[in-house]
């Protein structure tokens, strides 16, 4: 449990860090300052708060780690909002948003954008909990050589 | 040699009175003992993450989106076969790593050693090439403008320093792969997030499922000897190509599944002193024991959410989310698809970028090019451990003078050999036998590769196992499909064209 302790930041910052990578887009892309600074904190605040409620949750044990099926829906949930709140604030502040008003509709934005964040909450899981698995299957190793079945004693055997 | 098989484990032998054994064609048999129990819950991540980390690839993000674009999400029903296929193959290849400890080419040794020297030999033949690398860091000179011997000669050096200062290899080359390969997935997510819309993953979801849809122009026509090949390489890149499935049973004895709990594992080169004891072959469980049997299921539990979770699941969404990226392309300049008819394969690199370009402006042609440099470094990251490994285990065990060296030792001569080899080849190839033209042999040997493997495995997996862990007949009929599948597949090509690839 400690090293759950330990792990409350990666979810805060992979989110983050995403919000400025679409940031970075639109610097490169040649976008105006205020532009790229409302893209990048309109989806990096929102997914770095999401980030951090999903590290409470595991932290809680409402989320059991490493688990593909609650990661992948926490990005199914958390990403479109992420994306509709970033398209709103573009839209509402320069009157232009990235895809939103290419959409038919905001259901079928959120639908694609809910596709999309299955991806996202995939990658999320695997850069996550690298740091948990390890741990992990460590313990199981140590308690697989207290029960005898490591090599060497196992060899010692025959 | 006692070549008898068959009967149920647990036969004493004469020679160990004691002893209980296994005895499974031609090399030594194997001791009975106890199969450990499976990780009672799914969560832990097997070594199909890190197959599909390495499977996903060129294939994916290059090869398919190509075809997209020539001919439509439709041809995306040959990619759900292959990856289906290799899904399946995946199962069979844990079955026997998971049941013995041994390695597949161990197992093909057993039905007879020939069989075993040969995929040594198509080892050394497809892979000592620094491709995937030399691809990259092309992808990284386009991006840069600096010299690519230099991004893929550093590229090489920081593998063999990597591998050598870990502790437990197999956990280290885990962890970076499974860390890249989440880059990747959470960086093209977004990007297909932002330019992307419904309409395309519709058509790329049905496209899936149009069997039996072929391009008119790939089978007859002036394009077809050009187009069908590019086909058939592509199929070969659908999910791990090569022989990838191979080595997944080093890395599920590494990583200590099921009788693998038994085997030591490989260590980095600055803890070689902690080296144990190598067995001199795999190890088998009583099958007529019930509580060992309930352990097996367990075990296939794992294994099968292994297959079809991480391995077929993440490269199906990466499939998905590069298909809408290359139907954005499409979409934003239909003259794409002539660029890339009209190109040679190094151009269709610029292309591909140039179409994500215009698509979602400069710098997602420039995150093309910056994905391609990564994929190109983990694959070799990947491939060149994996390899040692194969290598180091076929001549650790039927090279006898060279196991006094040790498993370890001989791992790290392959790897620092391939290090070096490849560096001596990028000084070697000029830029106009380019990396893409490595890759295109590479794309035939691995698609006999996949075809043989199949029939290996058909082998050793209904010869070599006790009957009630072998597999069941729809699996052995999909077996065949699949080695008929890459094998008819390159006879066609060949037979019809005249050419391979």
């Amino acid at each position: 449990m400690r090293i759950l302790r330990v792990i409350k930041l990666p979810g805060m910052v992979t989110g983050f860090l995403t919000g400025l990578l679409v940031g970075g887009l639109a610097a490169v892309a040649g976008a105006p300052t205020g532009y790229i600074i409302v893209a990048a904190l309109g989806l990096g605040i929102p997914l770095a708060i999401f980030g951090l409620v999903y590290d409470v949750l595991l932290d809680a044990g409402r989320i059991p780690f490493g688990r593909i099926a609650p990661t992948a829906l926490y990005g199914i949930l958390a990403f479109p909002i992420a994306r509709l709140v970033q398209e709103l604030l573009l839209t509402g502040i320069f009157g232009q948003g990235i895809t939103l008003q290419h959409e038919s509709g905001v259901l079928s934005f959120l639908v694609f954008q809910g596709i999309m964040g299955f991806g996202y909450g995939i990658g999320f899981l695997m850069i996550h909990s690298q740091i948990i698995e390890v741990s992990a299957w460590l313990a199981y190793r140590k308690q697989a050589k207290e029960e005898g079945n490591q090599p060497r004693t196992a060899e010692k055997r025959v | 040699m006692d070549t008898s098989r068959g009967g149920a484990p647990g036969e004493t032998t004469e020679q160990v009175k004691e002893e209980r054994v296994w005895r499974a064609g031609r090399e030594d048999p194997m001791p009975i003992r106890d199969l450990p129990e499976a990780p009672t819950s799914l969560h832990i991540l097997g070594p199909g993450l890190l197959l599909a980390a390495l499977g996903v690839g060129l294939g994916e993000t290059y090869l398919w989106p190509r075809l997209v674009i020539l001919f439509g999400p439709e041809i995306r029903w040959l990619f759900f076969i292959g990856v289906t296929l290799q899904g399946i193959v995946m199962l069979e290849m844990a079955r026997y790593a998971t049941a013995t400890g041994e390695s597949i080419f161990f197992g093909a040794a057993r039905l007879w050693r020939p069989i075993m020297w040969l995929f040594f030999a198509i080892a050394i033949l497809v892979y000592i090439w620094p491709g995937h690398v030399a691809l990259g860091a092309q992808a990284f000179e386009s991006l840069t403008g600096i010299s690519w011997y230099i991004f893929a000669i550093a590229g090489l050096i920081l593998i063999g320093i990597i591998i050598s200062f870990s502790t437990i290899v197999y956990n280290v080359v885990e962890a970076i792969l499974s860390t890249l390969i989440g880059i990747l997935v959470i960086g093209s997510s977004i990007i297909a997030a932002l330019v992307g819309n419904l309409g395309f993953v519709w058509a790329t979801i049905t496209g899936l499922f149009t069997f039996g849809y072929f391009p008119q122009e790939a089978i007859s026509g002036p394009q077809a000897a050009a187009l069908f090949p590019l086909i058939v390489g592509a199929i070969a890149f659908a999910g791990p190509s090569g022989m990838q499935q191979m080595w997944y049973t080093l890395w599920l004895r590494d990583k200590g599944a099921g009788m693998g709990t038994y085997i030591p594992r490989i260590k980095g080169l600055t803890h070689m002193d902690e080296e144990e004891t190598m067995p001199s072959r795999g190890f088998m469980f009583d099958t007529e024991d019930p509580e060992n049997m309930r352990r097996w299921k367990g075990w296939r539990r794992w294994v099968h959410f292994d297959a079809w979770v991480l391995f077929w699941g993440i490269t199906m969404l990466t499939t998905i989310i590069y298909t809408v990226l290359a139907q954005s392309a499409v979409q934003i300049d239909p003259g794409v698809r002539e660029a890339i008819l009209a190109d040679d394969q190094g151009a269709t690199l610029d292309g591909m970028s140039g179409a994500f370009a215009q698509a979602g402006g400069a710098v997602i042609g420039g995150l093309f090019f910056v994905f391609i440099s990564v994929i190109g470094w983990k694959m070799t990251f990947g491939i060149f451990d994996a390899f040692s490994r194969g290598q180091a285990d076929m001549t650790y065990y039927f090279i006898r003078p060279l196991q006094r060296v040790g498993m370890n030792r001989l791992y790290f001569a392959f790897l620092w050999f391939l290090i070096l080899f490849g560096i001596a080849m990028l000084f070697v190839t000029g830029e106009e036998d380019g990396p893409a033209a490595i890759l295109d042999i590479l794309s035939v040997l691995s698609t006999f590769a996949m075809g043989a493997y199949c029939l290996l495995l058909l082998g050793t997996n209904n010869l070599l196992l006790p009957k009630k862990i072998r597999p069941n007949i729809v699996i052995n009929i999909l077996l065949a499909f699949a080695a008929l599948f890459y094998l008819g597949m390159l006879a066609y090509s060949y037979f019809r064209f005249g050419v391979i690839i």
